[in-house]
């Protein structure tokens, strides 16, 4: 498709304002090159997928009845071996449409993001959670997977954002191991409009049980608060009892709840430690992806994506008006 | 077993209960007055701030001497030493700090009405600490009024109230906020 042909970008939600200007100066001019590419990583996947399913459906049958004469008494394994090469299969057939939509996030995204200010976007950020391991909302893992790192400034507040997904291993009753997910969501720090120099935490309530563990065996204090409603939904743990109060100010809790209510206080956390605010969200959908390949590529979806997802991350900050330096 | 055993059984239990309740009624006591030396921290850094806000208000402010001075007195007041344990003393004690943050509140006022003061750039950094200084103050505040809770319950129930009398522990006042600062701005006062 011939950028011509691209129709502008449509504003429809007020955090899109004046982004259509932004597009036709800034994406547009890559609409037809992507498109080309768009186009060559289809017709190369269905390339690769036209040889490759046919020798995959014919080959996993006889590689499992192979497997099965040679190792008649397996308990498992021979089934595990099946999947893998039917994983491969899937990772070859799929490589090509995964580079172009690593190529979207490396060279699009940057270039949306750009839009709200200067945001430095990192899509494959590497290991990011030992460094937040001090504020004590980082769960017990043996793999992780993170993803989409962005740094910047939001009104003065300082911001790192990225995703992750934190596995545990488990071994079964016949040593079999196996990962199950601990965490799938996001990790937001955002720099404060306090000084403060102990760890407080807000955890999500546990339940009658589940708190009377928690206050046993966390090294921090539990802090009781006057809030009932906050009481119920939230459990806070301090080193500082003066100081949990002066950051969880009643006018601070209200607005967590407020922030509980849009993204679901079961799933939410947060600590303040080390002079800045980390806030941990549940969030099973996967954030900052690119649209559809089976589309025709204009980039609408991708910064309407990118525009919503960093909008739920500004939001956190205006609910929680980190920008007001009031001192209250 | 006999009807002594079992008697001395019940006493050692009540013995246990008792001494179990006599501990948790003395650790609430020891909180509140943590806490209250949380306060006493806070306020001697408000105190150790206000000669400079006067300082600087005094070049200033002439024609609100009588409220300048009635800042210094209420100063003097709210340093002067009391016996923590005793709470007639920490309630006058706790009086005389609500009261100087009220008259506090009431010279940022007046501070307003004063546009060569208001942008005196010592004064806005003087405002900016005592403002951070007076969050600490509420949240040591509430800390405290939380324990003194806790204790006051423990103290005015039965059986605490009973080993609260034989312990010498006494229910302990609360901190209130001061009435200016919980009273609606009227925004016509400062039109």
């Amino acid at each position: 498709m011939a950028s011509g042909a691209v129709s502008g970008f449509e504003e429809v939600e007020p955090f899109e304002e004046g982004f259509s200007k932004h597009y036709d100066a800034h994406l547009r001019p890559h609409v037809s090159s992507f498109e080309e590419r768009r186009i060559a990583a289809l017709k190369k996947a269905s390339r690769r997928a036209r040889v490759g399913i046919p020798l995959l459906t014919v080959a996993s049958p006889l590689l499992l009845i192979a497997l099965i004469i040679a190792v008649p008494d397996d308990d498992g394994g021979l089934m595990g071996a099946v999947a893998i090469l039917i994983g491969l299969g899937y990772w070859y057939i799929s490589q090509p449409i995964r580079k172009y939509k690593q190529n979207i996030k490396g060279d699009i995204f940057p270039n949306i993001l750009n839009f709200l200010g200067d945001f430095k976007y990192n899509p494959e950020c590497g290991k990011r959670v030992s460094t937040l391991e001090p504020s004590g909302l980082v769960p017990s893992h043996d793999k992780e997977a993170s993803e989409d790192e962005i740094i910047g400034t939001y009104k003065d507040v300082e911001i790192d954002f990225f995703e992750t997904e934190l596995k545990r291993r488990r071994r079964d009753s016949k040593d079999r191991t196996s990962y199950s997910t601990v965490f799938d969501g996001v990790f937001i720090t955002l720099s404060m409009n306090k000084n403060f120099s102990g760890h407080t935490m807000v955890r999500r309530d546990a339940g009658a049980i589940g708190n009377w563990f928690k206050d046993k065996f966390s090294k921090l204090e539990r802090v009781e608060l006057e809030d009932p409603i906050f009481e119920k939904k939230f459990q806070v743990y301090s080193s500082d009892q003066v100081e949990a109060r002066y950051l969880l100010t009643t006018s601070f809790m209200e607005r967590l709840l407020d922030l509980g209510d849009a993204f679901d206080s079961k799933k939410l956390e947060c600590s303040f430690y080390e002079n800045r605010l980390l806030i941990k969200i549940d969030v099973t959908e996967n954030l900052f992806e690119p649209g559809s390949i089976f589309e025709p590529e204009d980039f609408i979806d991708d910064a309407k994506t990118v525009l919503a997802d960093m909008h739920q991350i500004f939001r956190v900050i205006d609910t929680l008006k980190l920008d007001q330096n009031i001192k209250l | 077993m006999s009807v002594m055993g079992w008697v001395a059984i019940a006493l050692v239990a009540v013995v246990v209960v008792f001494y179990g309740w006599y501990v948790s009624i003395i650790k609430r006591r020891n909180k509140a007055q943590e806490a209250l030396s949380g306060i006493d921290v806070q306020l001697q850094k408000r105190s150790n701030l206000i000669p400079n806000i006067l300082k600087i208000a005094k070049k200033f402010m002439e024609h609100e001497s009588a409220l300048l001075t009635q800042v210094t007195e209420l100063r003097t007041k709210a340093g002067a030493d009391y016996d923590s344990s005793n709470p007639e003393e920490v309630k006058a004690h706790l009086g005389a700090a609500k009261e100087l943050s009220g008259v506090m509140g009431r010279l940022m006022v007046a501070v307003e009405a004063y546009p060569e003061l208001k942008s005196n750039e010592t004064m806005i950094q003087a405002q900016q600490t005592y403002n951070e200084v007076e969050a600490q103050i509420a949240a040591a505040r509430r800390f405290y009024n939380s324990a003194v809770s806790t204790l006051n319950n423990a103290v005015q129930i039965f059986p605490g109230n009973v080993i609260a009398g034989m312990a010498g522990v006494a229910a302990m006042p609360f901190y209130e906020a001061d009435e200016a600062a919980r009273a609606p701005v009227d925004a016509g006062d400062f039109l």
